[in-house]
């Protein structure tokens, strides 16, 4: 055990990150009785925010336009009740990837990205539908000029179909914003068929990557399937795909997490997905490279 | 034994850079803040942003990114990664925007903290993937903090960060810039500057007293 001197010896390093995990829990367990090292804390951060202003460098302009795409599709938290107010991001930890980092092998980058999202739910609030007939258009030249004319064809009859589906609900949101990506001209692709003949291309970029399907072999009621990105050993679930039988009916999905030269796979899994694979995929695409 | 004395810890290193006195009144109750126009706009901006104002959240996103990219840049040394850090950071803090409050500490530290904590984690999650089997002290960057600091130091914008750096220790000084600037944790800075590790603990704590003291509130 820490002594408690020891541990309130450790606060300034604690701001300042420069401490293991262990010393980190034993700070945080002295943080919760002492307030005045809460004040210390709090005002050693302020000083902090200074030394990083010393720094400051404005990212790359597209930076903006990217963050604030993701920002129309992301919903909120709900705001915390009062006396949740102990629960502030200030003096908790700052929200922190879970991603299993550590495990990278052999030298591969582990993405700094968050843990990789389950596809995004539309937000219910969808108040940009008056511009999907113009991002479709958009979507149609890129992908006419990338894809074969047979390739854009199956894509496009089940973008229409989740087009019509997203606008009779009210959720166009997230497809506005997979289309969006889809669109960026930046956007790396690749596309690849299923020895079954489905169709799957992805669109790469810095701010989200999306996933198109159609004429993959549509499933058991209990199945469904799980896109997949792979970087060296390591496998990371993208989220969920399209389940039971419907599923042959062409589907898209906004995923986060994939990087250039990520291999990008589709298995067959369990209604609820999997952690890891269980199954062989039934596709793997190599994205390209940036 | 760690085990070390919290207080009196200034001047057994050579001063460097005397500073002058500074100027402004401050103490723990001072409310007479400059800056504090500077600051409460992000605050407000981000409380704006937890309303569901993009506006706001555009406008607090000029004002805040170059910290946050600036300081994720730093650590990381690289330009990807400082993007992807930047990214991740704004798009948590409009999401979890509903739980700041103002009284707990300004927009700016709130950001600046979760972008310097995620820039040291991915930091060491890949010295964790690649120098497994090797000791820390054999890092790279380790013989090296001298001219680490150099660049750090040349790429300081501000006079006021510059001038408050300078008017540390050495020790001081090199502990906190290996720590925040580069993400060292205390025993590698034990191990970089040669000096006990109660020693570098205690130089981290005066040297963020000092340079609250020198820089003041925003």
């Amino acid at each position: 055990m820490d002594e408690p001197a020891d541990t309130h010896a450790l606060l300034a390093a604690y701001v300042l990150n420069a401490v293991d995990d262990a010393e980190r829990a034993a700070v945080e367990r002295h943080l919760a009785a002492c307030e005045d090292c809460r004040d210390d804390v709090r005002e050693a951060r302020e000083t902090l925010a200074q030394l990083a202003h010393g720094v400051a460098a404005p990212p790359p302009a597209e930076l903006k336009e990217q963050l604030l795409r993701r920002v129309r599709e992301t919903p909120q938290d709900a705001a915390p009740p009062a006396a949740a107010a102990a629960d502030q991001p200030s003096d908790d930890e700052a929200p922190v990837d879970e991603a299993p980092d550590d495990e990278a092998p052999d030298g591969e980058v582990p993405d700094g990205a968050p843990t990789p999202t389950p596809p995004r739910v539309p937000s219910p609030r969808g108040p940009q539908e008056a511009r999907v007939p113009w991002i479709v258009a958009v979507v149609a030249v890129v992908l006419a000029a990338g894809l074969g004319g047979l390739a854009w064809t199956e894509h496009r009859s089940a973008l229409d179909a989740s087009r019509r589906a997203a606008a009779a609900s009210g959720e166009s949101a997230a497809l506005l914003e997979l289309q969006g990506v889809v669109a960026d001209p930046a956007a790396a692709r690749v596309s690849g068929r299923t020895g079954s003949g489905g169709l799957v291309t992805a669109f790469v970029t810095t701010g989200g990557s999306a996933v198109l399907t159609s004429g993959l072999p549509g499933l058991p009621t209990d199945r469904t399937y799980q896109l997949w990105s792979v970087r060296g050993a390591q496998i990371s679930s993208l989220g969920l795909g399209a389940s039971g039988p419907t599923a042959s009916g062409g589907w898209q999905r906004l995923v986060s997490g994939v990087r250039p030269g990520d291999v990008l796979a589709i298995s067959v899994e369990p209604v609820g997905g999997s952690r890891q694979p269980t199954t062989t995929p039934i596709l793997a695409l190599r994205t390209p490279a940036s | 034994m760690d085990t070390i004395r919290l207080s009196a810890t200034d001047g057994k290193e050579s001063q460097v850079n005397g500073h002058g006195p500074d100027p402004r009144e401050r103490g723990p109750g001072s409310t007479a803040r400059p800056g504090t126009a500077r600051r409460d706009t992000a605050d407000a901006l981000l409380e704006r942003a937890a309303d569901g104002d993009h506006e706001a959240f555009a406008s607090l996103y000029d004002l805040v990114a170059p910290d946050v990219h600036g300081i994720a840049r730093a650590v990381l040394r690289d330009d990807h990664h400082a993007q992807d850090v930047t990214q991740d950071v704004l798009l948590e803090a409009w999401r979890t925007a509903t739980r700041y409050d103002p009284e707990r500490g300004s927009a700016r530290a709130w950001l600046t903290t979760m972008a310097h904590r995620r820039a040291v984690d991915h930091v060491r999650s890949l010295q964790a993937a690649s120098n497994r089997d090797v000791a820390v002290g054999a890092r790279s960057v380790v013989p090296d903090h001298d001219a680490v600091i150099d660049e750090v130091e040349t790429h300081l914008q501000h006079e006021q960060v510059r001038r408050c750096l300078g008017g540390l220790t050495e020790i001081q000084r090199s502990a906190v810039m290996l720590a925040f600037y580069r993400g060292l944790t205390h025993r590698e800075i034990s191990d970089v500057l040669a000096v006990r590790l109660g020693t570098v603990k205690a130089r981290l704590r005066d040297a963020l007293i000092r340079l609250r003291d020198c820089l003041g509130a925003w």
